[in-house]
């Protein structure tokens, strides 16, 4: 039985009739077109699905749409004003840090969320917060330095 | 995903219960982690989801002078960080810490973590040592049932319909005690245990005493108190004494073949970790003078 629920997307509000098994990745993709955000596993192992739910990164391939009625989603496509990209994607694409891109979504938004939380973090707290998100190209290395060039950015260092 | 489910976000634990009570078909949802790869897998059909997320009298972790109260829909991300898990207690952040990954333990419940009743769930053998008692709740009546009794087999408790978990009451032990838990796997995030020990260990004047909780070894989560047994009361805890529990409480396990490990590696795992865990509140509690021939043997 669907259900009129109002969603919040990127301070972007939507009216939305979901059924109550609606995931919240496939809302995002198949009714909001918003693509950027991966399915990947659908099994929440993999992390390509990552959102922030107020601030908070969970995956969305685990979370129903109907669970999440007034709360603020960010998304991939939310992180950036405009089309200026971010201070941590740029230092994402000038570290090579993106190699086919899939997991990179969701990468972002937690490395994002780790960030928000812990403007300086170290290799140990970048590896733990990095986790429950695979990358099968990169080796996580460039990652790392991409995350650490926007943290020393972010804490006044200069690139 | 494949079953049709209604949803209903009640406010408090007195409408969560009366839905529970009136609805046969209900399940109680938290993080959702464990229950909606289930629904896909259409081990559940047609099902009323009550979610409970949002009820403040069953979130919260409290310390007072006679125990630890934790609320059934906390999140393990605020188990891991909470700053009211001290001494002892700590071992339940600790094993918090080890399950699925920041995402999973930003969604995920202690209460579901025990609900699921995976053999394997890391936060049962520390809870099992800690001698934690579940508050089960129905619309009629409260009962606390020992955390030893709680699970009867492969993703069964003895929650009965009408009935949720509600919190877990945690009694500060008497005296000082130092706990571990180790969990052996092949990954350190997004990994189920193949083996997890705990252990935990006081002194009474000159004298000691341990629990031991398993996990992955049996079809439940499990005490062994035999091996239990053999400490209780020893004055001096020495390597043989420790190879006999590692043994006894090997011999109270039946473990599983599966994808992670083979029966026998369980075993043999098994034993190595409870000495390692005893080695570890042994030198926890200041004993390790009395075990300086095991530094150089490996397991």
């Amino acid at each position: 039985m669907a259900k009129s629920i109002l969603l919040i997307v990127n301070k972007r509000e939507y009216q939305l009739d979901i059924e109550p098994d609606e995931l919240l990745v496939d809302i995002l993709r198949d009714r909001l077109n918003l693509t950027g955000t991966k399915k990947g596993c659908g099994s929440g192992d993999c992390g390509a699905c990552t959102v922030l739910i107020d601030g908070i990164p969970v995956v969305s391939c685990l979370t129903l749409g109907i669970a999440v009625e007034h709360k603020e989603i960010t998304t991939i496509e939310g992180l950036s004003q405009e089309s200026d990209l971010t201070i941590l994607q740029k230092a994402f694409v000038d570290n090579g840090a993106i190699q086919c891109g899939y997991c990179t979504p969701g990468i972002l938004m937690m490395s994002k969320a780790l960030l928000d939380e812990n403007p300086d973090p170290s290799d140990e707290d970048i590896k733990i917060a990095l986790s429950g998100n695979l990358c099968r190209c990169t080796g996580y290395r460039k990652i790392f330095t991409a995350i650490k060039v926007a943290s020393k950015f972010n804490l006044g260092d200069g690139l | 995903m494949s079953a049709i489910c209604n949803y209903i976000k009640p406010q408090t634990l007195v409408e969560t219960l009366l839905l529970l009570s009136d609805n046969d078909d209900a399940h109680i949802i938290s993080g959702g982690t464990d229950l909606l790869l289930q629904i896909q897998r259409e081990r559940y059909q047609n099902c009323l989801l009550i979610d409970i997320n949002g009820i403040t009298e069953l979130i919260g972790i409290s310390l007072t002078k006679s125990g630890l109260w934790i609320g059934a829909a906390t999140k393990l991300s605020e188990i891991v960080s909470s700053e009211q898990l001290i001494g002892a207690f700590k071992v339940i952040g600790y094993a918090a810490s080890l399950i699925g990954s920041p995402q999973i333990r930003n969604m995920a419940s202690i209460g579901g973590n025990l609900c699921n009743a995976s053999p394997s769930a890391d936060l049962s053998a520390p809870l099992l040592v800690l001698d934690t008692q579940a508050e089960i709740t129905s619309a009629k009546e409260k009962r606390i049932v020992p955390l030893s009794e709680f699970f009867i087999g492969p993703s069964k408790t003895i929650i009965q319909a009408g009935e949720m978990l509600t919190a877990l009451h945690i009694p500060s032990p008497e005296h000082k005690a130092v706990a571990t838990y180790y969990k052996h796997s092949t990954r350190r995030a997004m990994d189920l245990a193949i083996v997890g020990v705990s252990a935990l260990l006081w002194r009474i004047e000159d004298k000691h005493y341990a629990r031991i909780g398993l996990s992955a070894v049996a079809p439940t989560p499990i005490r062994v108190y035999q091996a239990e047994q053999l400490i209780s009361g020893v004055k001096c805890i020495d390597d043989k004494l420790i190879s006999e529990i590692a043994k006894l409480a090997s011999e109270a396990c039946c473990p599983i073949n599966d994808v992670r490990a083979s029966i026998e590696y369980r075993q043999t795992m098994v034993q190595a970790l409870i000495k390692k865990a005893l080695i570890d509140v042994c030198t926890q509690l200041g004993l390790d003078w009395e075990l300086d021939k095991w530094q150089n043997q490996s397991f």
